[in-house]
C-alpha cells in the first residue's frame, strides 16, 4: 500500500492529482496535433483567403482537439492497458465518490500503480512529425514575403524587348507597331522607349546629313551585325531572366546598374548601356537596354549621335584634308 | 471528521490484510487438494471460487474421476460439514429434505423433524439428473432460498451452505435433464476433464484414502464467511460491468449473427449476469486484487454461462454446444 494515501481523502486527492497531470499533457498534446492539422489547412486557404483565415484554421484546430481531449475516466482506462493493472485505476476512478474501506484499499493500490507509472506511457510526447505539417504553411508564407507566389512566369520585359527587337530589324514601321510597355517597374526599359525615340531622331539627324539620315531609318549592312547579335542577347536575356532569382534580378535592376546619362553626346564610354543616336533627354528618361547596344569592339557610326547642330562641326572635320575617314571616304558608312 | 478517516483507514487495512489472507489460504488449499486429488487443478480452482462467491457448483464428469473424493478434500481443508447423496430414480424430497416423524416420549407421541442430509454444510448431490424432477426441485428450492420448509417450520441451511452437484454426460437412459430454470440455481458449472497419461501415472501412486485422514483445516468457519463477504464487496469498474452485460446481451438469439441464430433458443438471464460478476469477483480475490477485471470476467464467462444457454433442437443435431458459441462472443 502507497504510503499516505490510505486515508479516504489522501487516497482520492493523489488519484486526482496524477490523473490531472496526464490530462494537462494530454491537453497539450491535443492542442499540438490541433494545431498542427490546421497548419495543414492554412496552409491551403492561405492564398485565397488570406493569413486571417489560415490563422484561424490553426485556432479552431487547437480548439476542437483541445475539446476533444481525453476525460479522466478515459486517461483511467488508458493507464490501466498501459501499466497491465487489472482496471484498477478506472476502478478507483469510477468509485471516487464512495469511502468503503474496501474501496479506500483498492484506491490506494491505483494511486500506487499510478505513480509508479510513468505519464509519458500514458500520453505519448507530441511527435516531431507533426512539425512537417507546419512546412506548407511556412513556405507559403516565405514564397508570399518573397514574392515567389505561384509558378515561375516569362519575363513580360524580355519578352517585349524581344519583339521590339525583331521589330526594330525589321524597321520603323514595325517598331511603331511594338507593344506599349507597362511602366511601373522598377527599371523602364528596354526597346519600347527606345523604338519610340528613334524616329525622332533619325528625323532630326536626316536633313543635316543625308547619308547619315538614312543609316538612322534603316541601319546600314556594317552596323546590322552588331544589331543581330543584341536580338539574340535579348532572347538569351530573356531565358536568363527565367533563370535568375529575386535578389540576383533586383540587383541587375538596381540604380547603380542602370545606365546613366552621358554629359557629352560624342563620348560613349566603353561598357556603358547607353542608346546610340538618342538624345540625351530622351535617353535620361528612358535608359537603354544593354542588350540592344552594339557590342565594345564596335565603331559607333560618328552621325548618328550628335544633336543637328553638331553636323556642321562634322561635317566640316570629316572634310578636311588628312583626316583618315575623309580620305577614305567611308565616314558614316561603318 | 478525522475520527471517520481513522476509523475507515483501520477498515481499509484490515481489507488488506483479508485480501492477503484469502490469497494466502487459496495457495494453500491448491496446493494442498492437488496433493490428493490429482490433475484436477481448474476443477479445484472453479471449486473455490464457487465456495468463495457463495453459489453452487454442477460438475460435468464420467463417473471415475475423483468428484466425490474432491468434496471430501474440500469439506476437511475447510472444515466444512459434508455429506452425499446419491440421487436415484426413486429418490424422494423427503430423502433429502428431512421429514417429520411420530416420536414417543414421556409427555406422549408428538412430530419430531428429523433433518434430512441437505442439512450440511457441504452437499454432494451425485448425479442429480437421475432423480425425478420433483426431488430435484426439492433440492433445488433448498439451493436458492437456502432454507426448507416443512410443515408451518422454516428452517435454515448454513451459512456456508454449498451444493456439488454432479452429473453424467453419458449413460443418459432413464435421467431426468435438469430444467433450465433449475440449472440456472449453478453459478458454475465445470467440466471434469478426464486425465491424461502422466497424470493417471500419478494417481497409481497415490493412496488417496490413506491421505485424507493427514489433511488439516486451512480455513475455519468463520474465516470462510469473512472470506465471503470480502468477494462480495469487491469493486468493478464501470468498463468492465459494460463488457460484462455486452457480454451477456450478445447471447440473446436476436442479437446473434444470423448463422447462429437457429442454434440459440434461450439467452442468458439477469441472474447469470449477477452469477458471471460474482464468479469474476471470486476470482479477482483468489489472485488477491480487490478488483474485477475484464480478465476475470472472459476467464468465468464460459463456467459460469455455459448452462445458461440453450441450444436449439437444430444446434444439438449438428452437434454445436454453448461452449463454442461462448468462445466465439468472447
Amino acid at each position: 500500500m502507497g504510503v499516505g494515501v490510505s486515508e479516504p481523502r489522501a487516497g482520492l486527492r493523489a488519484l486526482e492529482r496524477a490523473l490531472a497531470k496526464a490530462r494537462r499533457r494530454d491537453a497539450a498534446r491535443c492542442l499540438a496535433l490541433g494545431a498542427s492539422v490546421g497548419a495543414l489547412v492554412g496552409a491551403v486557404v492561405l492564398g485565397p483567403l488570406g493569413p486571417a483565415a489560415a490563422a484561424g484554421c490553426i485556432g479552431l484546430g487547437a480548439l476542437g482537439a483541445l475539446a476533444r481531449r481525453s476525460s479522466f475516466g478515459a486517461l483511467a482506462r488508458r493507464a490501466d492497458v498501459v501499466g497491465a493493472t487489472d482496471d484498477a485505476i478506472a476502478c478507483a476512478w469510477d468509485h471516487r465518490q464512495e469511502d468503503a474501506p474496501i474501496l479506500v484499499a483498492q484506491r490506494a493500490r491505483a494511486v500506487t500503480s499510478l505513480v509508479a507509472l510513468p505519464v509519458g506511457l500514458v500520453v505519448p510526447r507530441p511527435s516531431p512529425l507533426w512539425a512537417l505539417a507546419w512546412m506548407p504553411l511556412l513556405w507559403a508564407v516565405f514564397a508570399g514575403s518573397a514574392g515567389l507566389q505561384g509558378p515561375l512566369r516569362t519575363d513580360p520585359d524580355a519578352e517585349e524587348g524581344a519583339q521590339v527587337a525583331s521589330a526594330r530589324a525589321d524597321g520603323p514601321d514595325a517598331a511603331a507597331e511594338a507593344p506599349e510597355r507597362s511602366s511601373g517597374g522598377l527599371v523602364e526599359p528596354e526597346g519600347a522607349n527606345a523604338v519610340e525615340s528613334a524616329p525622332p531622331a533619325a528625323s532630326r539627324a536626316a536633313p543635316s546629313a543625308p547619308d547619315a539620315g538614312a543609316d538612322a531609318g534603316a541601319p546600314p549592312p556594317e552596323s546590322a551585325p552588331p544589331v543581330a547579335p543584341s536580338v539574340q542577347g535579348a532572347g538569351a536575356g530573356q531565358e536568363a531572366s527565367d533563370t535568375l532569382g529575386p535578389s540576383a534580378r533586383a540587383l541587375e535592376r538596381s540604380p547603380s546598374s542602370q545606365p546613366r546619362a552621358a554629359p557629352d553626346p560624342l563620348i560613349l564610354p566603353r561598357g556603358e548601356g547607353r542608346a546610340q543616336g538618342l538624345p540625351a533627354e530622351s535617353e535620361a528618361a528612358a535608359p537603354f537596354p544593354r542588350a540592344l547596344l552594339p557590342g565594345d569592339d564596335v565603331w559607333a557610326a560618328p552621325g548618328q549621335a550628335h544633336p543637328a547642330r553638331w553636323s556642321g562641326v562634322v561635317a566640316r572635320y570629316f572634310a578636311q584634308p588628312g583626316t583618315g575617314r575623309a580620305q577614305g571616304g567611308e565616314h558614316g558608312g561603318e | 471528521m478525522a475520527v471517520n478517516d481513522a476509523a475507515t483507514e483501520a477498515s481499509a487495512q484490515d481489507v488488506e490484510r483479508t485480501a492477503a489472507r484469502l490469497r494466502e489460504s487459496v495457495l494453500d488449499l491448491r496446493a494442498r487438494a492437488g496433493g490428493v486429488v490429482v490433475g484436477q487443478r481448474e476443477v479445484v480452482d472453479g471449486l473455490v471460487c464457487g465456495l468463495l462467491a457463495g453459489g453452487h457448483v454442477l460438475l460435468e464428469g464420467v463417473p471415475g474421476l475423483g468428484k466425490t473424493l474432491l468434496v471430501k478434500v474440500l469439506g476437511r481443508l475447510l472444515d466444512l460439514k459434508t455429506s452425499r447423496i446419491q440421487f436415484t430414480p426413486d429418490l424422494m424430497p423427503a430423502d433429502i429434505l428431512g421429514a417429520q416423524s411420530l416420536v414417543e416420549s414421556s409427555s406422549g407421541p408428538s412430530l419430531v423433524f428429523r433433518r434430512g442430509p441437505v442439512f450440511s454444510e457441504l452437499v454432494l448431490a451425485d448425479e442429480i439428473n437421475r432423480a425425478n424432477p420433483r426431488t430435484q426441485a426439492a433440492l433445488l428450492e433448498a439451493m436458492a432460498e437456502r432454507q426448507v420448509s416443512v410443515g408451518d417450520t422454516t428452517h435454515r441451511l448454513g451459512p456456508p451452505f454449498f451444493v456439488m452437484a454432479t452429473e453424467n454426460p453419458i449413460d443418459m437412459e432413464g435421467t431426468y435433464p435438469l430444467p433450465e430454470a433449475q440449472a440456472d440455481r449453478f453459478l458454475l458449472k465445470l467440466g471434469v476433464p478426464s486425465p491424461d497419461r502422466e497424470t493417471l501415472l500419478d494417481i497409481l501412486d497415490i493412496d488417496p484414502e490413506a491421505r485424507l485422514p493427514a489433511l488439516e483445516p486451512i480455513v475455519g468457519r468463520a474465516e470462510l464467511l469473512a472470506f465471503q463477504a470480502h468477494v462480495r464487496s469487491l469493486p468493478a469498474a464501470r468498463g468492465v460491468k459494460e463488457m460484462l452485460v455486452d457480454l451477456v446481451l450478445a447471447t440473446r438469439p436476436e442479437n446473434l449473427a444470423p448463422a447462429l441464430r437457429t442454434y440459440v433458443t434461450l439467452g442468458v438471464s439477469p441472474r447469470g449476469a449477477q452469477s458471471l460478476l460474482g464468479a469474476a469477483r471470486a476470482r479477482a480475490a483468489c489472485e488477491g486484487r480487490l478488483q474485477v477485471s475484464q480478465e476475470d470476467v472472459r476467464a468465468m464467462a464460459i463456467p459460469a454461462l455455459r448452462h445458461r444457454v440453450l441450444v436449439s433442437f437444430a444446434g444439438r443435431v449438428e452437434g454445436v454446444r454453448a461452449e463454442t458459441i461462448l468462445a466465439g462472443l468472447l
